[in-house]
């Protein structure tokens, strides 16, 4: 298991090298001059010229990634354009603001998706799992931003009962959350409620029921447990693609995260702050696979089996009395 | 039995959902008391005598009358504002633009701040440019050549810190203009603190708008020299302004908190709100709604739509005239734009008031001319809507419909109205007209570098300071190149040239308009642009706030004024 993980940590250097190159010759397409959006109005050429030695704009774009890449190597991933600031800082200050907001949302999405999903499928096509097929659809097909309007527009405009933006409370939380929460939800319902179903109708889970295990036991031990592999990579998949995917979260509720920042980026032509965002998504998303491969292996021995070494693998041949 | 149960739970919560929805979307017809009677304020407010409804309530913008400069916005002009500081009071101020630096000549996008925390040696009062009074400066000499301006400073002016404002911090606050936004000193010869309270400020030619510029805006406010000095001209640290409030702590992509000075020197610019969060909502719509639940007091905006939804939730709107923004050839680009007969025929081709009526409910007024004020020059009949003319125009001088090709460049507020646009010309047989938008800093780099088709620019046209315009856009080496006419017409740009100079070296105001007027006029009859709309915008207040006083110009509104209603 431990040379499974060392391969996989082995991987991220390149995996992030790889997307780093991508991410910095596309910006290099835009047709947009930094060098122009940093000076004021009124420049002379000296001007021009400083402003791109300063920032190395001057040199060639191979050169400039290398420079780029030997700086972030050390974490430094250079100064804004815009603001003219340690860009590591003004990550650092948005990147926890976008893992609260996806980590609140990914435990409640756990809490309130696996027993309904799997309450679903254990008793499929139930009144109940009607109900919540319909409302999961109906939540998955909700566009987020106009969510968040509808939340804000009853329950801060109409009802006046929670903050319409920012940050200040924990009441401030619960519109961002369930706006975020919700769409995700109806997606993630159906997952569980599908991985289950697969499992319920598997012949080991009608041999168990026909030994005359409780139900419950049928349901958690023998169903669930196999189920777990699909509803981690699910869950891992939604919390990585919701750190850097809240920004209309962030947007329409003026949290300042990344995803925010990243937009901002964007508009400003400010590459190494687009840049330095997309490394961090990458890299969060790179983790949080790992940490799904790892999880992979903790619940299916099957996966173990495979990362066994080979010794080990040849004294359980042997144990067994066949050739290694 | 089990289906139908099922039946009607769907049934049951597809109604509730929709009703929901339906109810969240909607505004009452019948508005309640107090949006009722915030409605009638709004009438006031505005001033409003045109199309209202019967029961005399404002129904829709267009309903509302422009503010007129030096009025309280708000529409309780003449309404005697309290002494001092209102304690207690936190007034919340929308703004979607996250001020990185608040240094004065770092970010000129930063005059939310610059206006309350900046001060200088006059002031436009109450955002009236003719109306300009003594701020730091106690009083002020020119000399009879129009050169020398001698600028006495008040003795107990202080910057927020407490420490006195001295001819000093406009010289060190100058020498670093110079670096970072050196226009405004571009006609200085040298400036110069004779003592710690006087300073000399020396043109190279006499210009009568100088008064408006470098003295008086608070984009160029003056910064305590020490700190500058201790941290940079690129640190915040060093933004210590002496006006009427003072950061007290930033948050970023968050807020800024903004603190009144208890006993401010200057008593007519004494701050009565307490705190100002000027808060920084990326989403506008975001803002409309803590507009409409009272957790936002001010904002502003030139969405049609954000204004109607002020309206009808019965809230105070008032509007300001903004920038017009011509939609200017690039000749450098597009071949076919050197021919004066396409750069007329195209101007017949264009409905203006229909473009504004479909994408602005005819808020947005079709100006007579590309310039304002009194003198500017109207446009001829060169730019009278006929696109028959216009078509045959194209025609008699060997032009197929398919050969006039050009992309129009938006950004993202002029989306809806290139797209319009565009589905004029294709409807004229012109299809391939085309449009493109990129975001703002996108559009600001294309334009800077002269790399667009034709691209709607206001490119800082200002009454007080005409002939900035020129020196951006038109002007060899101007950094926002739009007027292309070197590249059309050499003897044009030249005599263009010559009235640029003569204006630049008036020594009498009428001089000086004489010939912008001439340059104007001459720039105009070229058809450089195509025309467009004036920008209106909007300032949606709630209804307990008084003492706006907005400066067109900028769209700023100076809050040493702002109190709330007792």
């Amino acid at each position: 298991m431990a040379k499974f993980i060392i391969k996989r940590i082995i991987m991220v250097p390149f995996l992030l090298l790889a997307i780093s190159i991508l991410i910095f010759f596309l910006l290099k397409l835009s047709p947009a001059d930094p060098v122009l959006n940093m000076l004021p109005a009124q420049y002379t050429q000296e001007q021009y010229d400083a402003k791109a030695e300063q920032f190395g704009l001057d040199k060639s774009n191979p050169e400039q990634y290398i420079n780029w890449l030997g700086d972030a190597i050390r974490g430094d991933f250079g100064i804004s354009y815009k603001t003219s600031a340690p860009v590591a800082d003004e990550i650092a200050l948005r990147v926890p603001v976008s893992l609260q907001l996806s980590i609140i949302t990914t435990i409640i999405l756990v809490a309130i998706g696996i027993p309904m999903g799997v309450m679903c499928a254990v008793k499929q096509y139930s009144v109940f799992d009607n109900v919540v097929n319909v409302i999961s659809k109906f939540l998955a097909s909700i566009p987020g931003f106009w969510l968040g309007m509808m939340l804000i527009l009853v329950f801060s405009v109409r009802l006046g009962w929670l903050p319409a933006y920012g940050m200040d409370s924990w009441k401030s939380w619960i519109l961002p959350v369930f706006t975020f929460l919700l769409p995700y939800l109806g997606q993630y319902l159906r997952q569980v409620r599908s991985a289950m179903l697969d499992c319920i109708r598997q012949d080991y889970v009608r041999t168990a029921r026909a030994k005359g295990m409780k139900e419950r036991t049928v349901i958690f031990r023998d169903a669930f447990k196999n189920a777990l592999l699909p509803i981690i990579t699910f869950t891992g998949g939604t919390f990585a693609t919701m750190i850097g995917g809240a920004v209309m979260i962030e947007q329409v509720f003026a949290f300042p995260g990344i995803g925010l920042k990243v937009l901002e980026g964007i508009n400003n032509r400010d590459m190494p702050v687009i840049l330095a965002c997309c490394m961090v998504l990458a890299l969060f998303n790179i983790i949080a696979q790992l940490i799904i491969d790892i999880l992979y292996g903790v619940v299916d021995p099957r996966i173990r089996s495979t990362f066994v070494g080979k010794k080990k693998k040849r004294a359980v041949a042997e144990a067994k009395g066949g050739n290694a | 039995m089990k289906k139908r149960l099922f039946k009607k739970i769907c049934a049951g919560t597809l109604i509730a959902a929709m009703a929901v929805s339906l109810g969240a979307c909607g505004s009452s017809d019948q508005p309640s008391e107090e949006q009722s009677s915030s409605t009638e304020q709004t009438s006031t407010a505005s001033g409003s005598t045109g199309e209202e409804s019967s029961s005399g309530q404002i129904t829709s913008v267009s309903d509302i009358e422009i503010n007129e400069v030096g009025t309280d916005a708000t529409g309780h002009e003449g309404e005697e504002a309290p002494e001092g500081i209102q304690e207690g009071t936190v007034l919340n101020y929308w703004t979607n633009y996250d001020v990185p630096k608040y240094c004065p000549w770092m970010d000129n996008r930063a005059a939310v701040l610059t206006y309350q925390v900046y001060s200088n040696l006059l002031v436009k009062n109450k955002g009236n440019s003719e109306d300009i009074v003594c701020d730091i400066a106690e009083s002020y000499e020119v000399s009879d050549d129009g050169l020398v301006w001698t600028f006495k400073i008040r003795e107990d002016a202080k910057f927020s810190d407490g420490c006195a404002v001295e001819a000093g911090d406009f010289v060190a606050t100058w020498d670093v203009m110079q670096e970072y936004q050196p226009r405004p000193l571009a006609n200085v010869e040298s400036y110069e603190a004779v003592d710690a309270h006087t300073l000399v400020v020396t043109l190279k030619t006499a210009d009568p708008t100088f008064i408006y510029g470098l003295p008086t805006q608070r984009t160029y406010g003056v910064v305590c020299s020490e700190e500058l000095e201790k941290y940079g001209p690129e640190d915040n640290r060093s933004a210590v302004g002496a006006g009427p409030f003072y950061i007290e702590s930033y948050d970023s992509g968050k807020q800024y908190v903004l603190k009144a000075i208890e006993d401010y020197w200057n008593t007519d610019l004494q701050a009565h709100i307490e705190t100002v969060n000027i808060q920084v909502i990326a989403d506008e719509n975001t803002a409309l709604m803590g507009l409409m639940n009272g957790s936002i007091n001010i904002m502003n905006t030139v969405d049609i739509e954000v204004m109607n939804n002020v309206v009808d939730n019965g809230l105070n709107l008032a509007l300001v005239t903004d920038r017009e923004n011509p939609f200017w050839f690039n000749a450098r680009q597009v071949e076919i734009f050197k021919d004066p007969v396409v750069r007329e025929a195209l101007c017949h081709m264009v409905n203006w008031d229909e473009l504004s009526a479909l994408v602005y409910d005819g808020l947005y007024p079709h100006p007579n001319s590309y310039f304002t004020g009194p003198e500017a020059p109207e446009f001829s009949d060169k730019y009278t809507y006929d696109p028959e003319l216009g078509i045959q125009m194209l025609e008699d001088a060997g032009y197929a419909l398919e050969d006039i090709k050009f992309e129009i460049l938006a950004d993202p507020d002029f989306t809806n109205l290139n797209v319009a646009l565009v589905q004029q010309f294709n409807d004229l047989g012109l299809t391939n007209v085309t449009t493109q938008t990129y975001d703002g800093a996108t559009c600001y780099g294309m334009l800077k570098a002269g790399t667009y088709d034709m691209f709607p620019v206001h490119n800082g046209y200002s009454q007080d300071t005409p002939l900035d315009v020129f020196t951006m856009g038109l002007i060899e080496g101007g950094t926002q190149p739009v007027m292309f006419l070197k590249d059309i017409d050499e003897a044009a740009y030249e005599e263009a040239v010559g009235y640029y100079e003569a204006a630049e070296s008036s020594s009498t105001l009428e001089e000086y308009r004489e010939n912008i007027t001439a340059l104007e006029n001459l720039v105009q009859e070229q058809c450089l642009a195509l025309g467009g709309l004036q920008v209106v915008r909007g300032f949606a207040f709630t209804n307990d706030v008084r003492g706006a006083y907005i400066a067109p110009e900028s769209a700023e509104i100076q809050m040493s004024y702002l109190y709330f209603a007792e």
